[in-house]
């Protein structure tokens, strides 16, 4: 089942990202047993390229989204990883 | 990359200024490079041991005064939080793709132009 949060933050970072490359997965089950992680969606991963992420750091390139989803981090997310690359780093990946 | 505005009036900041001033790579944490107390810290302790440089590594886990200042003033919650040369990059997971992406080697050559050092593959 995926649940509602997840569909919510998908939504939101296509959206604010146009990513031309989007995964994402709940990691919840990793952390079962604490806090509010039963309905999933509390602990995501996501890998995205976008070209809004040139020129920026590292860090703000996670700043930028962790703001973009300042609602979800406040109430259900607890942990959110990210793998954020340009289009152009993200190419050269496999390479 | 953000450069800190820290008060200096008040003792925390002041406490910092000094600190970030006498150790270029400085990271606050939860224990010490010795004895980290979460595997985040063990992690982080173990890519800057691997670089060779010297670095810091404080304990915040005792103090939640310093604890709170810092999430305040560089709006991040989470340990450890990691500096060089007086600027924040970020936590373990920033730090890993610094890595990888070539940014810790930039910013550890500005911070120690003469001194030669490793990243870890």
């Amino acid at each position: 089942m995926v649940s509602s949060v997840v569909k919510l933050v998908e939504e939101k970072l296509k959206l604010a990202y146009c990513p031309t490359y989007f995964e994402l997965v709940d990691n919840s089950w990793q952390h079962a047993g604490h806090a509010g992680n039963k309905m999933g969606g509390s602990h995501l991963g996501v890998l995205m390229a976008s070209a809004v992420f040139e020129g920026l750091s590292t860090l703000q390139r996670h700043r930028h989204v962790n703001n973009t989803l300042k609602a979800e981090m406040a109430g259900s997310v607890h942990a959110l990883e990210l793998r954020l690359y340009t289009p152009e780093q993200f190419a050269q990946l496999g390479s | 990359m953000m450069m800190i505005e820290l008060d200096t009036t008040h003792p925390i900041g002041k406490e910092m200024v000094e600190e970030l001033t006498a150790n270029k790579i400085m990271i606050y944490s939860k224990g010490t490079k010795t004895q980290p107390k979460c595997g985040f810290a063990m992690r982080t302790a173990q890519i800057f041991q691997q670089v060779g440089l010297p670095f810091e590594m404080q304990d915040v886990l005792e103090n939640p005064e310093k604890r709170m200042y810092l999430n305040e003033v560089l709006e991040w919650p989470t340990l450890p939080k990691i500096f060089i040369d007086g600027e924040f990059q970020g936590g373990f997971d920033i730090l890993v793709e610094m890595v990888q992406n070539g940014e810790l080697e930039a910013e550890l050559k500005k911070a120690f132009p003469d001194t030669a050092f490793s990243i870890p593959a």
